[in-house]
């Protein structure tokens, strides 16, 4: 395998064997800055020789297992990588590269052995985990069975948050796993974050031209260059030029004594044309509560009608807070930039001490931070420190075989107090506290081909969804519902009371009755002493769950990332343990075979 | 024997009341059912009547039933329980109890005198029910037959101060209401577990 894999590098209609092992062994060891200077050299001789290079490379075309492959892969949960690898695969089939476009969850990793070159776009989830169509690849270049790549080429582009502790982690690893596996980068890696889009085409021009060298026309297999672009049947709005859409209602649906404000938001897609399928998410465009940019000016003694430039586009201080810049999410490169700006010392004392500054932000707002440590810096200093808005998702609450024109959101209202202050969400203050009915709401939907119902509805289902992690399987049973599906159907729901966090509860108890619903299992939190949770309901009913999963049932878990869906994972490895007979290993193993066919999906946040 | 019973014999077509009654498996009907079904805080068709017959009333919070609807949660439902207390009397350690059940338990956290000289506890959610009548037949109390189609408690005089014939009549109450008792084992079977109903009169 291995001496196949080394002849599809070796130009072997150029140079011979033993010419091809003494040009491998003079450039083993080189850093990039040197191989690019041996390929510049060497190129330059060439020139001195006379003739045309290309001519010689052409030649060397039809000889197919020369041919250089290029692959690009993507690890992404919400689609954002996976867009930006779509927009790379065009431009590199548009350059004649003749690129394949493959999710990492399709890919078999054994195959890296055989290619050439490998641009990879990777975000990451979690606490600095690899997205789940990511998971086996990344397991795969960090293990022990990690294949040796001394004849790829490759780049890395990862997608992250730098408001998260391990900031673009999976794409760091990525990189790191490739380059000890002996690959080659092609040009550096670049971590992007939440505002990606400029630097992301920066690099992504800069890899087409770096791979123009290796893919000179001729040398890109003809039958390869003529495959069609996959692109998805494309939604006429986007992140970047939303739908303008109308809130129809905003109703609690927690009780009067809940210790939770959730909301069913239902928001009007009429004359849109937009469509979206059970398992898909609204991006949700905001604008920041003016309680909140006052404050700002205020606190800092600054002119809200000052006129400052954002992105090229000038406008008041004011607007720019309201509609441009994040304000209630904490990012540690604002705190760089603020004390850079006001010359805080005490900002500085705290930026040294990482892991302090991490708890210190945590705990608060923008606002809090620029009230602890109050200094003097200009409107536009004040913008240039704030990071672009960006909008948020909800996983979406309907199905259109029911609501047609509608998308429906169950949120939960971020809003509480510290710090002597009343603190809002973003986005769900927006949708929750300043939006008014008929007012007026960009969004547009988010693909997630990774959260969706069986092709097949006599498939059963179970259904994890505690809180706000309900909203897909209602689409999913409305979905169902319509299509008079005959698969079963078990949600696990949880919530603090009984009483007043049973969300959507007339709905669900109609389900039950009419028969849809074949189980539905409750944890309330806080009806007892002891917590009960969705995780300990699975192990109580492990035994039906496992023969769920061996009559071929899909698993799916919606709601808290951080605890709640590992707990979930660990439940479902110990049952499929425990009636399954199996060790833990293989339990594990079972769970990665549900994942890779699909039946484990996670829409976690 | 049959001519002294036609008297009692009223024509025309029975009350529901005795179907369900006749249904029911003495009392029992799907009580138990209903109380494993942890998707609604009520009860179902005939149950709703039947735990009339154990002394309680479904009941909800009607002021936010609208409010509760829009939420899309069903009625705030809970029972209202009447104990069986012939003649009234309760003893202080009696009292505690409940006064400790009504406390930590119920929504309201009350204890309701009645004119019928018992007293209720108001706003019991479903997973407290069975709890509730623990508590009271640790403490000797029970409300079999305090609701519904039946003679609900039994009053005697109040206590005139150190009245010898206030005892004789209390002791009247007490056996005249424990001989109206339904003759079923369903109350025990149902709220205590099977365990035997401890009344009053056997204390
Ligand atoms: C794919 C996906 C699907 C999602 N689906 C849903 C959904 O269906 N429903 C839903 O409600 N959300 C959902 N979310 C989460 C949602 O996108 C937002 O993150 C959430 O609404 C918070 O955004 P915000 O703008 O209101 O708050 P932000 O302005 O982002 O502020 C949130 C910040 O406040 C902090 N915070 C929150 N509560 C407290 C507190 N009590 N004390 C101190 N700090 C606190 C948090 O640390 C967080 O950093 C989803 C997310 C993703 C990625
Ligand atoms: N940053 C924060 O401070 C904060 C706080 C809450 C929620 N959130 C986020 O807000 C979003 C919406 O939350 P939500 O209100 O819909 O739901 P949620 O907070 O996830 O709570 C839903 C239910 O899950 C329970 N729960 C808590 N820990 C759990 C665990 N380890 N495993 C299983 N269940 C567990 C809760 O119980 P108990 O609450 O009784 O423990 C509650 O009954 C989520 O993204 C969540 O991560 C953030
Ligand atoms: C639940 C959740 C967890 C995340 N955790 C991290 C993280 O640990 N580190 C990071 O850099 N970015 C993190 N991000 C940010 C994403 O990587 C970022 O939004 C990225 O653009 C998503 O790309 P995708 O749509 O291709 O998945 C997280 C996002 C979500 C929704």
């Amino acid at each position: 395998m291995s001496q196949q894999s080394n002849q599809n590098v070796a130009p072997g209609a150029i140079v011979n064997e033993q010419q091809w092992n003494a040009i491998t062994q003079a450039i083993a060891g080189l850093n990039r800055d040197q191989l690019t200077w041996v390929s510049g050299y060497a190129a330059g001789l060439a020139a001195a020789q006379g003739g045309a290079v290309a001519p010689a490379v052409q030649t060397a075309a039809p000889a197919a297992v020369d041919a250089p492959t290029l692959t690009v892969l993507y690890g992404s949960q919400t689609g954002n990588a996976k867009a930006l690898a779509q927009q790379f695969d065009a431009q590199a089939k548009e350059a004649g590269y003749g690129s394949k476009l493959v999710s990492m969850a399709d890919y078999k990793p054994r195959q890296l052995k055989s290619e050439t070159h490998v641009v990879i776009f990777a975000s990451t989830h979690g606490e600095g985990d690899a997205p789940d169509d990511a998971i086996e690849l990344h397991e795969f270049l960090g293990g022990k069975k990690a294949p040796k790549l001394p004849s790829t080429k490759y780049a890395v582009l990862s997608l992250g948050d730098s408001s998260y502790e391990f900031f673009c982690q999976t794409g760091k690893d990525f990189d790191e796993r490739l380059a000890k596996a002996g690959a080659t980068a092609l040009v550096e890696r670049a971590d992007c974050d939440v505002d990606y889009e400029a630097q992301a085409q920066a690099w992504t021009a800069s890899v087409i031209a770096a791979l123009k060298e290796d893919f000179s026309v001729g040398t890109v297999s003809a039958t390869v260059a003529a495959l069609a672009p996959v692109v998805e049947a494309s939604q006429q709005y986007t992140k970047k030029s939303p739908f303008t859409a109308t809130l129809i209602e905003s109703q609690k649906i927690t009780g009067r004594d809940s210790v939770k404000d959730i909301r069913h938001i239902e928001i009007s897609l009429e004359d849109s044309g937009i469509t979206y399928k059970p398992g898909d998410a609204l991006g949700v465009w905001f604008k920041n509560a003016e309680g909140l940019v006052n404050s700002f000016v205020e606190v800092l003694a600054l002119d809200g009608n000052a006129e400052v430039t954002v992105a090229g586009e000038s406008l008041t201080l004011a607007a720019a807070l309201t509609s441009k810049l994040e304000l209630t999410l904490s990012y540690p490169t604002f705190v760089k930039a603020y004390q850079e700006a006001t010359g805080s010392e005490s900002l500085a004392a705290l930026i040294e001490d990482k892991a302090a500054l991490r708890t210190y932000m945590s705990e608060r707002q923008l606002i809090d931070i620029v009230k602890d440590h109050p200094g003097t810096l200009t409107a536009q200093q004040l913008v240039d420190a704030l990071r672009p808005l960006t909008p948020r998702l909800y996983s979406i609450a309907s199905s259109q075989a029911d609501v047609e024109e509608e998308v429906h959101l169950t949120v939960a209202h971020v809003d509480y107090e510290a710090f002597g202050a009343r603190h809002q969400g973003g986005a769900s203050g927006f949708l929750c506290e300043y939006l008014e009915e008929n007012g007026e709401v960009e969004v547009f939907v988010e693909n997630n081909d990774n959260f969706r119902l069986p092709e097949d509805p006599n498939t059963p289902i179970i259904m994890v969804g505690p809180g706000t992690g309900i909203a897909p399987f209602r689409s999913f049973i409305q979905e169902r519902d319509v299509q008079g599906a005959e698969g079963k159907n078990w949600l696990f729901f949880g919530n603090p009371n009984f009483t007043q966090d049973f969300l959507y509860q007339v709905e669900w108890q109609g389900y039950v009755k009419d028969g849809l619903v074949d189980k539905l299992t409750l944890a309330f939190s806080r009806d007892q002493e002891e917590k009960i949770y969705v995780q300990h309901r699975l192990l109580e009913h492990g035994e039906e769950v496992f023969a769920w999963l061996e009559q071929g049932a899909h698993f799916y878990v919606c709601g808290d990332a951080t605890h709640m869906a590992k707990d979930v994972e660990n439940a479902l490895i110990t049952i499929v343990q425990k009636y399954g007979n199996k060790s833990e290993a293989d339990a594990r193993a079972y769970i990665v075979a549900l994942r890779k066919a699909k039946r484990y999906q996670k829409d976690v946040y | 024997m049959s001519n002294d019973q036609s008297q009692f014999i009223v024509e025309g077509k029975l009350a529901d009341n005795e179907r369900l009654k006749r249904e029911s498996r003495n009392l029992r009907g799907t009580i138990e059912q209903d109380l494993k079904d942890d998707i609604t805080g009520g009860f179902t068709a005939d149950n709703f009547q039947l735990i009339r017959f154990h002394g309680m009333y479904q009941q909800d919070d009607r002021d936010i039933r609208a409010e509760r609807a829009k939420q899309k949660l069903e009625p705030l439902q809970n029972v209202m329980l009447r104990a069986r207390l012939p003649g009234g009397v309760i003893l202080p350690h009696q009292w505690l109890a409940i006064d400790k059940f009504a406390d930590e338990q119920t929504m309201y956290g009350s204890i309701r005198l009645t004119t019928r000289q018992t007293f209720q506890f108001h706003g019991v959610l479903k997973p407290k029910i069975k709890l509730m009548h623990q508590t009271l037949n640790a403490v000797g109390m029970d409300s079999i037959a305090t609701a519904g189609d039946v003679n609900r408690n039994v009053l005697c005089t109040s206590n005139p101060v150190e009245s010898a014939l206030h005892l004789e009549a209390y002791e009247w109450a007490k056996k005249i209401s424990e001989h109206l008792l339904p003759k079923t084992n369903a109350y025990a079977e149902i709220w205590l577990d099977g365990e035997k109903v401890k009344l009053l009169s056997r204390r």
